[in-house]
């Protein structure tokens, strides 16, 4: 917008200009050093500068200057040529007094007594043009000069606006591509047009990242495949030593192995799907079905015994569907557990229900354990990798896999009373039954 | 766990040593006396050559050549049931191991009993001809003549019966879900049959239960399924 008006200013001051210098030159009164026709008008008149200032001042431009009574005959004359030192008929003066005097451009005041003054410049160093057109055409060109000017502005226009379509069409996946690699995801722009350097470091820097991701990555899914078998001894040689007396101890070694096995697990699964590395295969599944699997799943291969539990999996939830990954609602659902589990005492009760609810499928696991401070239920729902605490991974993980799921997660507590989760994800609406 | 002696030969592939030892420790305090350990694929090759076990424990990542591969060169002659053992526990490998033609499959780490169930459940699968007679806390089970002996009296399970109480035996001490169960009663459509499958179950209980209104045996998880406990 300011370059327009800009552009509007700098059109009107050129064309002013242009008037002004035009004017000026079209009453010729200026035409060396200050000196001009009247300056000699005035000489020849005797009042103007002196007689040999002027012959010197016209000697010096080559020029000359002279002066014919009402009858043609020369009067007065300084530095005239020989062939011009004649007598001029009015034929003569009607020529040179609009065109040329032999090729010398000249200009000419009349006085009021007849006489004509008469200043010559040089041959060839100057230009004479008289215009004379009709006055019709004049309003012509009146109207002509806006109509250009405003032609021009439109065409500036134009071109400004097909400049910055062509622009952001340019940039617009730019932007995108630094959004997506702030996001961690790849980056694959087409490597042409203007601005095809920017696309190629970009794709360059988009490599580097995702080659460095996959590193730590594969440095993670290493680490935590390599604590696995050491846990897995241990594990086992708890279960191997445990009699009455030391049961307490054996199990609490248990519980440790599977709380390092669990955290070991999301912080491999966080960053894969962080970094969109593992891609989520969606399914229609029953609601009921595909929690009731992902529990019992958790119930068999976990020591629940100790931990009194009811579960209330609505009928209407038997006959929605949603659209899930398996694996990652399994992992959700034990992600889930496995907090009210691992940080609450034995005898610890937990209620999980299952239910169909405004067009979405909400589960909630409450227990009526320890719960949470305010602030740390708020740092649960931070997505930043960052900022990430390693307190709360699993159920950080847990909103990151309903987020998967385009669902929504709420996490409410009460320290000393309870902590619950509510995990929303939206149903597939069914056809009417045909 | 009872403590007969098992027969059945049991072969563990595992190049983590002390793990290998712990499982063969922990199988044979549990009665199977029958257990070999490999250390690596090409071990585990040189002792199948020798004669095939009923089970393998086989253990995904091992140097040279892994478990995947060794699973697909016993499928290229055998169906000797394969739990597959893995230390990644994705999905991908999920899939990978059954795609392979793995009967089950555990993520370390694991507890013993885990696995010991998951053996006992898949040896039930694969090998169901042998004669078997289940103890439960009030009532015996022979599951060749599908009768229910409780003292003196003998009492004959119906073919739904006995197909209910195969898949809670089979999966015994871990939760079945209902539809599973309905679907192991009449197949993949299931819808509906809730109610006769709540009949069944108490038909059951008035066979195996000294009181059906207290199950003691085949026990209800509310909201999830039902469980069989074996003495």
């Amino acid at each position: 917008m300011t370059l327009i008006v800009l552009f509007f200013v700098t059109n009107v001051c050129a064309f002013l200009l242009f008037l002004t210098l035009f004017g000026l030159s079209q009453q010729g009164e200026i035409l060396y050093d200050g000196v001009g026709l009247q300056d000699v008008v005035d000489t020849f008149d005797g009042t103007g500068i002196s007689r040999d200032d002027l012959t010197e001042l016209l000697q010096t431009y080559d020029s000359f200057a002279f002066r014919i009574d009402a009858g043609g005959n020369i009067v007065d004359q300084i530095g005239l040529p020989e062939e011009l030192n004649h007598q001029y008929s009015i034929a003569d003066v009607a020529g040179f007094s609009r065109w040329y005097l032999d090729d010398y451009p000249v200009k000419t005041e009349i006085a009021d007594d007849g006489s004509i003054t008469v200043l010559g410049l040089p041959e060839g160093s100057a230009v004479r043009y008289n215009i004379i057109m009709p006055l019709q055409n004049v309003a012509w060109y009146l109207l002509l000069i806006p109509i250009l000017l405003l032609g021009s502005l439109f065409l500036f226009l134009y071109l400004q606006w097909s400049d910055s379509v062509k622009t952001r069409k340019a940039v617009e996946p730019i932007l995108n591509g630094i959004d997506k690699l702030a996001a961690g995801r790849p980056v694959n722009l087409p490597e042409t047009g203007p601005l095809a350097q920017v696309n190629e470091e970009l794709n360059e820097a988009s490599r580097k990242a995702r080659q460095r991701e996959d590193v730590r990555t594969e440095w993670i899914s290493e680490v935590s495949h390599d604590i696995r078998t050491p846990l897995a001894v241990i594990s086992g040689c708890a279960e191997a030593v445990e009699n009455e007396d030391n049961a307490r101890y054996c199990r609490r070694i248990q519980a440790n192995v599977m709380k390092l096995r669990s955290l070991v697990e999301t912080l491999n699964l966080n960053n894969k799907l962080t970094y969109g590395l593992v891609p989520a295969v969606f399914k229609e599944e029953s609601a009921a079905g595909l929690f009731r699997d992902a529990l019992i799943d958790f119930i068999n291969e976990n020591n629940m015994e100790l931990f009194p539990m009811e579960t209330d999996i609505g009928t209407e939830a038997e006959e929605t569907a949603v659209s899930a990954d398996r694996n990652l609602i399994e992992r959700l659902v034990s992600n889930l557990m496995a907090n009210s589990i691992v940080h609450n005492p034995d005898g610890t009760r937990i209620d999980v229900s299952v239910h169909s609810e405004n067009g979405e499928i909400v589960l909630k696991i409450r227990d009526s354990g320890i719960g949470m401070e305010e602030e740390e239920v708020e740092k649960l729902y931070e997505s930043n990798p960052e900022n990430y605490e390693s307190h709360g991974q699993g159920l950080r993980l847990a909103a990151k896999i309903v987020k998967v799921h385009n669902g929504s997660i709420r996490f409410r507590s009460e320290p000393g009373e309870y902590f619950e989760t509510e995990a929303r994800i939206p149903v597939i609406q069914k056809q009417a039954a045909d | 766990m009872t403590e007969n002696n098992k027969l059945e030969k049991l072969l563990i592939v595992d190049d983590e040593r002390e793990l290998s030892e712990l499982m063969k420790d922990s199988l044979e305090r549990s009665g199977y006396k029958n257990v070999t350990a490999a250390s690596s694929a090409e071990d585990a090759v040189r002792i199948m050559n020798g004669g095939m076990p009923d089970l393998i424990l086989l253990d995904v990542m091992m140097p040279g050549m892994d478990g995947f591969e060794l699973l697909a060169k016993i499928r290229e002659t055998s169906k000797v049931p394969v739990i597959m053992l893995t230390a990644k526990g994705e999905a991908e490998d999920k899939y990978r191991g059954f795609g392979a033609g793995a009967d089950d499959y555990l993520v370390k780490p694991f507890l013993m009993r885990e696995l010991l169930f998951r053996i006992e459940a898949v040896l039930r699968r694969a090998y169901p001809e042998k004669s078997r007679i289940v103890r439960l806390k009030n009532a015996r089970v022979d599951l060749d003549r599908a009768e229910v002996l409780r003292g003196e009296e003998t009492l004959t399970l119906t073919a739904k019966e006995y197909a209910i109480f195969m898949k809670l035996y089979e999966n015994s001490g871990r939760i079945v879900s209902t539809p599973s169960l309905c679907q192991t009663a009449v197949g993949e459509v299931w819808t509906g049959y809730e109610s006769t499958l709540m009949t069944h179950i108490r038909h059951l209980r008035e066979k195996i239960e000294a009181d059906p209104g207290k199950p003691e045996s085949l026990v209800t998880v509310r909201g999830l399924g039902y469980k069989l406990v074996i003495k």
